[in-house]
């Protein structure tokens, strides 16, 4: 005796026979409404959220610092790893209150290596209230380094598009795989041809696209930390999980969420279908107990991704963005000679099976004879790259984890012959321990007592950080 | 976009969603109301999911 399937089709043959207008209205009545409550509720939120912030961060003041290092001074990029690991004591736990009401926004950092007609500068650009924090992180790793507060370069460009003088050409990056996935860090470019290891920095081949401008020539560089909490190790851990289990780990590669459940919902049909119609295992309860006896056979690049996504889950992560922006005077417009060689030497930390950083966009519109769209996008770059944001367009941030910021954004090491670069001149030292000094006054000095820096004079008092 | 314009653009959303609300039972009448009922109930799973702050964990 067989089991009949009964399908019943006559609501769709009532619903197809109805007129357009009425076939709407129903989709509507039956969910339609639901999608487009939740876009705009989306829209509403995502409104009010950067209002706030907006209120918020008004009165922010940045500094830029410049960062020189002695010449000879010889320190691995783990140094940097320190730097950033101090950098998260910026992180703030914000509650319900603080983002929808107050608006309390997360405080970032820029990291940047600059070049302006060939001359080379390492900067850290910080909100004010960070910049002890900034100083303290590089002066524990670097004793003798430099550190001045410099003028914010950007003004050198021009922020509206078409202009007279300038023109200029922008490239986001992003990863090309989920967060979760490792790039090439540091200690995979060290190789031994004696008994002594070698680290064949890769700083060197990106500054060499900065030591190749001429006059009239900018080649600008940003990483945007912004602290942030462990949340996204869940979803590294998930993805770990789920290529333990033999599955492909695209679930958490990122686009469209959406997308990612139905293509999820029809490739797991399309498993549970192909297996019944081939072992015609249609016991759902025997299928279960058959899984669990068996041994997944992990394939050598499967188990090294996963080991690497342990790696990288082993240290503190930032959310970045990476942009750089070539700008110059009309005449010597050449953005090929250095942004290629920008893109080829970002290539140094792709590995198969873990991650590579990849351009995400450009400013650079096709279909676009007038120009129109370019300029507009020119311009929109620029801005982002003006206020150091995340956002650009559609392009947001990822997670990239100490090791791998250090490897990014690093001071090169003595052998690295960048003539340009500025560094620091002189070798400082500590004084003779035991000096005789004066008695110091009192530094907690009433408000309006004595002149203040500039920036005191006007930052707010800082409001109430709850710190993790 | 100015402090106002942002102000009426999400009171406006709130208030279309309430109105999509009345549109959908009342389109779905007498004896179907109550699937707009229940998908309110979805309309408040997703504010819920809105209205987070993150931040649940440390480094």
């Amino acid at each position: 005796m067989g089991l009949g399937i009964n399908i019943d089709f006559s609501f769709w043959q009532w619903f197809f026979e109805l007129p357009p207008t009425t076939a709407a209205a129903v989709v509507f009545a039956l969910g339609g409404w639901v999608f487009i409550s939740a876009y705009l509720l989306k829209s509403a939120v995502d409104l009010w959220v950067g209002y706030r912030a907006g209120k918020y961060t008004a009165h922010w003041k940045y500094a830029v610092l410049a960062v020189d290092v002695p010449p000879l001074f010889v320190q691995t990029p783990k140094a940097v790893e320190q730097i950033f690991a101090h950098l998260t004591g910026s992180l703030i736990h914000s509650n319900i209150e603080d983002k929808f009401i107050v608006g309390r926004k997360q405080k970032n950092f820029s990291i940047e290596i600059i070049s302006i007609e060939g001359y080379i500068q390492f900067l850290i650009r910080t909100e004010v209230e960070f910049r002890d924090l900034v100083e303290a992180s590089i002066y524990a790793q670097y004793p003798e380094a430099e550190i001045t507060e410099v003028e914010d370069y950007v003004i050198n460009l021009p922020d509206k598009f078409p202009d007279e003088n300038y023109d200029v050409m922008g490239v986001e990056y992003k990863l090309a795989k989920a967060d979760a996935y490792p790039i090439r860090t540091y200690p995979e470019f060290e190789y031994s041809l004696s008994k002594d290891a070698v680290f064949s920095d890769p700083m060197a081949a990106i500054l060499e696209n900065f030591t190749r401008l001429g006059h009239g020539e900018n080649l600008w560089a940003q990483i945007i930390l912004e602290p942030v909490d462990s949340s996204w190790k869940e979803k590294a851990i998930a993805l770990a999980k789920e290529l333990m289990t033999g599955g492909g780990g695209h679930g958490h590669g990122g686009g469209n969420p959406v997308l990612n459940f139905i293509n999820g919902f029809l490739t797991q049909l399309g498993k549970d279908v192909h297996s019944a119609l081939i072992t015609w295992e249609f016991d759902v309860a025997h299928g279960d107990d058959h899984a669990k006896d068996e041994k997944v056979v992990l394939e050598p690049g499967t188990k090294k991704a996963v080991e690497a996504i342990e790696d990288k889950l082993s240290k503190i992560g930032f959310k970045t963005k990476l942009r750089v922006l070539y700008g110059a005077r009309k005449e010597v417009f050449n953005p090929s000679h250095c942004l290629d060689g920008f893109t080829g030497a970002m290539n140094q930390f792709h590995m198969q099976n873990h991650n590579a950083i990849v351009p995400a966009g450009a400013t650079h519109a096709h279909y676009d004879s007038s120009h129109v769209k370019s300029n507009v996008m020119k311009t929109s770059f620029m801005k982002a790259y003006r206020d150091r944001k995340m956002k650009w367009g559609k392009t947001d941030g990822y997670v990239l984890n100490i090791e791998e910021l250090a490897t990014l954004w690093h001071f090169p090491l003595p052998f690295v012959k960048t003539p340009l670069l500025h560094k620091a001149g002189a070798k400082r030292s500590e004084p003779p321990s035991g000096l005789p000094v004066e008695m110091m006054e009192n530094p907690l000095k009433p408000i309006g007592f004595g002149e203040k820096k500039q920036h005191e004079e006007e930052v707010k008092p800082p409001e109430e950080i709850m710190y993790g | 976009m100015n402090d106002s314009t942002v102000r009426h653009l999400v009171a406006f959303s709130a208030t279309f969603v309430t109105l999509m609300a009345y549109v959908a039972g009342y389109i779905s009448g007498g004896f179907g109301w109550w699937w707009t009922a229940f998908a309110t109930f979805i309309v408040y799973g997703i504010m819920f999911r809105l209205i987070d702050a993150g931040g649940h964990g440390g480094h």
